[in-house]
């Protein structure tokens, strides 16, 4: 909160006081008991679950303020860029434990599961006594066909371009990153902002490729394994395309304010990593869900 | 299936090279070229890897899901 304008540079900077976490515990509490009330279908539970997301927003937008307002001041001394470095590592770390155990749930059904349905390796007895007219493929809603007929989206067309606005992306962030180390500024808020109007191109068809998938294709979240793999990849992989494209914007406005410098600037830094990676993850799911 | 082992090789190498530049992020801390370059050839190797697997489907020396598309 900074309420000190004199800070000792060799203490770790504590503010005094915040008002925040309280706020974000009643943010979050409220967002809670609405979504509760909602899948409760109680009447006035989507107000209190938009209320609670509205405060959650309220208090991001004012914690994170902060913050930046503390870093500017240079009130942050080595100690504290060392514990944001090492957050990054750790939220970074959790990050690829979340997207392993998706793909490794894509892997293990595709891999494993299926072909013992179809009675290869140890399914041959649950091959032959339970689903004897089940050969394995993929993809598939497996042999009690959940979900019903449903097609797949070929790789060629949306994927395929969404890949090469993300990749495009990726070249846009790298040619920002480099204008900052050279201290080009027009030239790094012109391509940070490509990279952030590429972002929400992405999800623009991305959004689009799901309408397709859910009105014409049959393709759902309730199309059996296929279907609840891929949503729950492509879609949680669109959440984070989100939060990138929302934390460039963020970095897009502080590069303008000229937060940054040619070797401090780990804001910077850490979100251009975060889309990388974030793109990386694509690449990934465009070679194992769509093409291998 | 070597076309396929080949992909994941070069998705490895991709992944890698992400690793380093948060490596040099942690160590290097801004205040050299180490994390950029780390990922500048992150995404060349990236948009090569792209290149070479549209190249591969047009050409048919390798077909999404193992379906060939007549």
């Amino acid at each position: 909160m900074g309420q000190t304008e004199t800070h000792d540079p060799n203490i770790y900077y504590v503010p005094h006081a915040s008002r925040w976490p309280i706020i974000a515990t009643l943010a979050l509490f409220t967002t809670m008991i609405g979504a509760a009330l909602t899948v409760n279908k109680v009447a006035v539970g989507h107000y209190v679950l938009y209320a609670g997301l509205a405060a959650l927003v309220f208090m991001l937008f004012g914690w994170f303020g902060d913050v930046i307002r503390e870093s500017v001041k240079g009130f942050y001394n080595r100690q504290v860029d060392v514990s944001f470095r090492m957050g990054m590592i750790w939220f970074i770390f959790s990050e690829v434990m979340f997207f392993a155990a998706f793909f490794g749930a894509l892997f293990y059904a595709r891999m494993f599961v299926v072909p013992w349905l179809g009675g290869e390796g140890d399914g041959a007895l649950t091959h032959e006594f339970i689903w004897s007219g089940y050969s394995s493929a993929w993809p598939t809603n497996g042999p009690l066909k959940v979900g019903g007929m449903f097609e797949t989206i070929g790789a060629w067309g949306l994927p395929f371009l969404n890949t090469l606005i993300l990749l495009t992306s990726g070249i846009t962030v790298t040619i920002a990153h480099h204008a900052l180390r050279a201290g080009e500024r027009g030239k790094l808020l012109t391509f940070l902002g490509v990279t952030v109007a590429l972002g929400m191109l992405f999800l623009y068809f991305q959004a689009t490729e799901y309408y397709h998938a859910y009105h014409e294709l049959g393709l759902t979240l309730g199309s059996g394994i296929y279907g609840s793999t891929f949503f729950m990849l492509t879609g949680f992989h669109g959440l984070h395309v989100t939060l990138g494209t929302i934390m460039l914007l963020v970095i897009w406005f502080r590069c303008a304010k000229g937060h940054f410098s040619r070797d401090h600037h780990f804001g910077f830094e850490a979100v251009a990593w975060y889309w990388h990676f974030v793109d990386v993850v694509w690449l990934g799911l465009f070679l194992f869900v769509y093409v291998l | 299936m070597w076309q396929k082992l080949f992909i994941v090789i070069v998705f490895i190498a991709i992944v890698y090279n992400l690793g380093a530049g948060l490596y040099f992020m942690m160590t290097d801390k801004g205040s050299t070229n180490r994390t950029v370059n780390a990922l500048t050839r992150r995404i060349a190797i990236s948009i090569a890897l792209f290149a070479l697997v549209g190249i591969s489907i047009w050409m048919g020396w390798i077909a999404p899901h193992g379906v060939v598309v007549r």
